[in-house]
């Protein structure tokens, strides 16, 4: 990938994403169903992204920075 | 009822992170009569540190009180906290590292530094960093209100408390810059890491995993209301991208040793989030169980405490909400005054201050904001519902994210444009508020909008007007700046 690739898919990762499934889904998952272990889809999906969020920044660190570890 | 030993064990941890605060000005021996030193640690700190640091400048009384009486009393809407911190991170990946690596090339200690610079105005300077100034006062109000119950309850008396525990932190900020609340907010986030889990660990057994707690408030509490759908997603949305725009969270940014640090703390950091997820819930177990006397939402957390924690456990917990409220405010306090020496003394007052005169300058500074903050905390705006103190800082601060962010990328983006969308979005924002008598940052006259995120948009309009006008009538535009310092 040249820079404006990786630029590209940075901007995708860290803004579109996040942007798109953790605020402007809100619409979509503010609902009850369906529930994992009594909690509502609204407060599960949102602490999953508490998890997902970083894992995508992660990506970027390792394989579109190429940094950290060897 | 608290017990003698109970009193001894929150003195002990209030006092301890005091102690090492203070003590902070021994530590990783420097030179404090330099400003770098005494205002950003000296750009020494490693992730480790910043990790701690970063998570003491934002999770703060707000996140401890505010969030569980939030959930307490507006049930699902607080989610919006959770949804903004989960995308504060990898906006902060993206433009601090950015405004790291110029304002470490060219020796920045405030965003009011790189907009002098950026676009050679002084002026424009000055009007950002009043701005920061400006919104650090109801931050730090708010952790002086915070506190109030929690006092209360350890039955002190008020006013003398809010005294005394805020002279120590413009003490120990003025002693130790930096490297004091840093060093004290290891002992902080240790501390209210322990208590959190525990405090998880313990309800979440006993309440079989919260499930039956989210039955019993209910979906038309637990879910965001329909009305304030808007008003959700353009608050979090405006938050989201407000955290580099905040001068104590910059202060701890820039305090870092290298990029690198900013880059992996984007990762790690987040992990604080869950805090803010089991807070909330908190304050539906609070409300499940009908422990909150006479409806008061920031009693929310401390009633959770002393209705399932013996009084040692619970002397322990307030003692973590107390300097849960000091280490934050002591940071805020060091990022306005870093501001007020670089941006207003050094640029208008004393052209050729010298650094020790810049630190004087800093460390008298952090005792008139301390004193201005106590004054606000006083006021009737603060004695309401204190969620809200948060987000007017948050809707002025927002801004400045032209003169900012923006910048760094847009190079031919001049100051008058700037400016001139600064004062409409400033303007606009404080007309919202003032619409609603500061009781909320929600319009109800337009789809309960964010008060922030509507100046912002017209921010945004009237700045690419001007800067039309600006391209079209050929004025010369400068900047301190080279394009290539700004990669």
């Amino acid at each position: 990938m040249g820079l404006r690739g990786r630029d590209l898919a940075k901007v995708l990762l860290l803004i579109v994403v996040p942007w798109a499934f953790i605020v402007l889904a809100a619409p979509l998952y503010n609902r009850p169903q369906p529930e994992l272990g009594g909690w509502p889809f609204a407060w599960w999906y949102l602490t999953a992204w508490v998890f997902i969020q970083p894992a995508l920044t992660y990506v970027v660190y390792r394989l579109i920075d190429r940094r950290g570890g060897s | 009822m608290f017990r003698p030993v109970d009193y001894a064990l929150f003195f002990v941890v209030v006092g301890l992170t005091v102690v090492v605060a203070f003590l902070g000005s021994r530590w990783r021996a420097a030179d404090l009569s330099r400003i770098s030193e005494w205002g950003i640690g000296g750009r020494r700190f490693g992730a480790f540190i910043v990790w701690f640091l970063m998570g003491a400048d934002i999770y703060t009384a707000y996140s401890l009180i505010s969030i569980p009486g939030a959930a307490f009393s507006t049930g699902g809407f607080i989610l919006y906290a959770v949804a903004y911190g989960s995308i504060s991170y990898p906006f902060l990946y993206i433009v601090a590292t950015k405004l790291y690596r110029i304002s470490r090339r060219r020796g920045y200690i405030t965003a009011g530094d790189y907009v002098r610079d950026r676009f050679d105005s002084e002026v424009l300077s000055l009007l950002i960093s009043l701005t920061g100034i400006i919104a650090m006062l109801p931050y730090i109000a708010l952790q002086v209100v915070g506190i109030r119950y929690v006092l209360e309850a350890m039955g002190f008396p008020v006013l003398p408390s809010f005294i005394i525990a805020y002279l120590l932190v413009a003490a120990f900020v003025a002693v130790s810059g930096l490297r004091g609340p840093a060093l004290a907010s290891l002992v902080k986030d240790a501390i209210l890491w322990a208590v959190i889990i525990t405090v998880v660990v313990y309800l979440g057994v006993k309440f079989s995993g919260f499930g039956p707690i989210f039955a019993e408030v209910g979906p038309s509490h637990y879910l965001i209301s329909g009305n304030l759908m808007v008003g959700y997603m353009t608050l979090a949305l405006a938050s989201g991208i407000s955290w580099l725009l905040f001068p104590n969270l910059l202060t701890g940014l820039l305090s870092s040793r290298s990029e690198d640090v900013i880059r992996r703390n984007s990762v790690f950091l987040p992990l604080y989030q869950v805090w803010l997820v089991f807070l909330a819930i908190m304050g539906l177990v609070a409300l499940a169980k009908g422990l909150v006397p006479s409806k008061v939402s920031s009693l929310a957390f401390p009633s959770v405490l002393y209705a399932y924690f013996n009084s040692t456990f619970t002397a322990l917990a307030f003692a973590g909400i107390v300097i849960g409220s000091m280490v934050p405010a002591a940071l805020q306090s060091l990022g306005a005054a870093n501001l007020v020496t670089r941006n207003i003394y050094l640029q208008f007052i004393n052209r050729g201050a010298s650094e020790p005169q810049q630190v004087l300058w800093g460390r008298v500074s952090v005792f008139i904001l301390i004193a201005a903050s106590l004054a606000f905390a006083l006021t009737p705006a603060a004695s309401g519902l204190i969620f809200y103190l948060l987000t007017f800082a948050y809707a002025w601060l927002l801004q400045t994210l032209p003169a900012i962010i923006i910048s760094m990328y847009w190079y031919s983006l001049d100051k008058y444009s700037v400016a001139v969308g600064w004062a409409a979005g400033t303007a606009v924002t404080t007309y919202g508020l003032f619409t609603v008598r500061f009781s909320s940052s929600l319009l109800p006259w337009m789809y309960d909008v964010y008060a922030g995120f509507l100046g912002l948009a017209v921010n945004l309009a009237v700045m690419l007007a001007i800067h039309g006008v600006v391209r079209t009538s050929g004025v010369r535009v400068t900047s301190r700046l080279r394009t290539e310092e700004l990669e």
